[in-house]
């Protein structure tokens, strides 16, 4: 276990480890016999380095002696212990995600907006807490950190205690993470940064396993979005890309800049909202307000929503039931309207994001025509004026009128041109074919250009609502086209 | 190219900057009379001139006479209501390249410029 040395019985103990050595002095040793050089000598003879902590050591042994009759043991000299090198590692230079509070639930279970007042007296929405660390191409999200070698340390004996250096972190990055000469990561892509103890990378894809909730906040993300299970009341999941929703979508905002795919459904209790730049797909609407850019799939139902689609609807199983549905292109469903005369109203072939250009410049068409003549009027009335009677200042203002005469002109045909263009979209985009597989019920409003019909019959299906010979009819298959003002009362509609 | 604009009239300012802009001129100066103009020329350096004529503190004869006495070559259009024909040999024999009189058409004024330009590239 020890080193000891023994001389009439004074004993050296070094432990195996070498950390320390000792000098133990028995009770009954004459100690006036006992000099500083025979305690050096003892040392030495047991391999311990004499430097000058030790000597300095003895002394104080030697001055301060025991009560009489009992032993005096002390530590003479002691090791200095190796410092073994720091493990590589990556230093995070992203603001963590806040996990830590989680806001009190209300009585009826329903999860209510909350705000408390942080550290700093600043109000807080936990709606907007992100559990995910949000990136984008030059952001540093990291500095990977080299191991440290350590320091040697020295035993009692003079030996060296070799230190154990830190281990170099291997971090595996793709092409999402630039590790660049610096070590510093940098982000080459938008999206949500994706760690392991062993890799980093930028996903282009939340994947949120449960609900949006409290657990993640908001959603605002480049990229697309799953969520396994639903979108609680009032939050807001919005993507560039496409969003994904495999349970139910309570009053929640959806903004997408691809597809929509709702499984669950969607039940907005009039508080829901989507955005939707590509295609909706869902298992039903209800009491939503919702603009689609795409294509409209609906599985079962649609009830009381405000929906807005450049696109078609195609819905051969779905039924319409209330709200109002505007439509550019051909649309499919089930049945429309229901026995309990559920004010439904659709309105077909209107291009909803290039009709009001058309109007505005129709508008703007006009005010310059009208300008145009004004500075008409002005120029003849100056040219009756005798040329030898026109004065500097008659002078400048013709060529005034001259030179806003020419701008009018130029921007009334810009104009007129732009228009044409805009006329001539519509007329392309526009669709009038609705096609209703089972019912059209008494009480649905279909519009069409500025006639509404409201239908005061019920329609049995198959059968499909077109404009033929710029009469509004409806067709069953290998019938004549039957004009629909037989089945509905036409009325104007009202102004948008 | 600059181009330097003297009229009293911002209105006329207005109107040949717009007509310089469809040209493809934008890098333009604006001066109220003569002396606001030969404060001005120092430090702009036009390529080109419109001067209309009848301004106050300095009319735009006196402001061509002493600009060409500083050695300028640039060309000047004399945009002006004065149209008697003594009055264009005037402002020709001061240093005047070329002469627009009110009322013009835009078109009339780009075709001064264009013109203008073209002999003085050609010289």
């Amino acid at each position: 276990m020890s080193t000891t040395v023994d001389q009439d019985t004074i004993r050296v103990i070094i432990p195996k480890d070498h950390m320390t050595a000792e000098l133990l002095i028995p009770a009954d040793f004459p100690r006036d016999t006992l000099t500083e050089q025979t305690c050096l000598n003892l040392l030495q003879q047991s391999g311990v380095e004499i430097t000058e902590q030790v000597t300095e050591a003895v002394k104080q042994m030697l001055a301060t002696p025991p009560e009489t009759g009992q032993e005096q043991q002390q530590v003479l000299a002691t090791a200095t212990p190796a410092q073994h090198g720091d493990h590589g590692y990556v230093q995070w230079l992203v603001s963590e995600p806040d996990q830590t509070k989680e806001p009190q639930t209300g009585q009826d279970g329903q999860k209510e907006k909350q705000k408390e007042d942080a550290d700093n007296g600043e109000e807080v929405s936990h709606y907007d807490r992100s559990a995910y660390i949000v990136v984008k191409p030059g952001d540093v999200v990291g500095r990977v950190i080299e191991p440290t070698a350590g320091a040697d340390g020295r035993d009692v004996l003079g030996k060296t205690i070799a230190a154990i250096p830190g281990r170099p972190i291997f971090i595996k990055n793709d092409e999402t993470i630039l590790r660049d000469g610096a070590d510093q990561l940098i982000a080459q892509a938008d999206g949500v940064l994706n760690r392991t103890p062993d890799s980093v990378a930028v996903c282009q894809l939340i994947e949120v396993p449960d609900y949006v909730d409290f657990s993640t906040g908001n959603i605002d993300f480049t990229g697309s979005v799953v969520v396994r299970k639903g979108v609680r009341d009032c939050f807001v999941v919005k993507a560039t890309g496409s969003v994904e929703v495999r349970g139910l979508i309570e009053a929640a905002t959806i903004e997408c800049g691809g597809s929509l795919t709702a499984q669950g459904g969607m039940a907005g209790r009039e508080r829901g909202f989507a955005k939707v730049g590509g295609n909706l797909t869902a298992k039903y609407l209800d009491n939503i307000q919702a603009e689609v850019r795409g294509d409209m799939e609906i599985w079962r139902e649609v009830i009381n929503c405000d929906l807005l689609i450049h696109g078609e609807i195609k819905s051969p199983q779905g039924t319409v039931i209330g709200g109002k549905t505007v439509i550019t292109g051909p649309a499919e469903v089930a049945a429309l309207g229901s026995g309990a005369f559920v004010a439904t109203e659709i309105i077909l072939g209107t291009v909803p994001h290039l009709e009001p250009i058309a109007q505005q410049l129709e508008r703007l068409i006009e005010q310059l025509a009208t300008k145009r003549e004004k500075i008409e009027y002005e120029q003849k009335l100056m040219g009756k004026k005798k040329p030898s009677m026109m004065t500097n200042t008659d002078k400048e203002r013709q060529t005034e009128l001259m030179f806003e005469h020419q701008t009018a002109s130029t921007k009334h045909n810009e104009g007129q041109a732009a228009h044409a263009a805009v006329i001539e979209r519509i007329q392309q985009l526009r669709t009038v074919n609705l096609k209703i597989n089972n019912k059209l019920f008494t009480g649905v409003t279909i519009t069409v250009g500025k006639q509404s019909f409201v239908m005061n019959k019920d329609l049995k299906g198959p059968v499909r609502i077109l404009v033929e010979n710029r009469e509004v009819v409806y067709c069953r298959d290998g019938a004549l086209p039957t004009p629909l003002t037989t089945v509905a009362e036409l009325k104007a509609a009202p102004a948008k | 190219m600059k181009v330097l604009l003297v009229d009293d009239s911002k209105t006329m300012r207005n109107i040949q900057k717009g007509i310089l802009t469809q040209l493809g001129y934008t890098d333009i100066e604006e001066a109220c009379d003569g002396l606001d103009a030969l404060s001005k020329v120092g430090a702009f350096q036009p390529d080109l001139l419109l001067v209309d004529w009848n301004m106050p503190n300095m009319d735009g004869l006196t402001f061509v006479k002493q600009f060409r006495a500083k050695g300028s070559k640039a060309p000047i259009i004399m945009v002006t209501t004065e149209a008697e024909k003594s009055r264009v040999v005037e402002a020709i024999k001061a240093g005047v390249n070329n002469y627009v009189v009110k009322p013009f058409t835009p078109d009339s004024l780009s075709q001064r410029i264009k013109e203008t330009l073209d002999r003085t590239a050609a010289a």
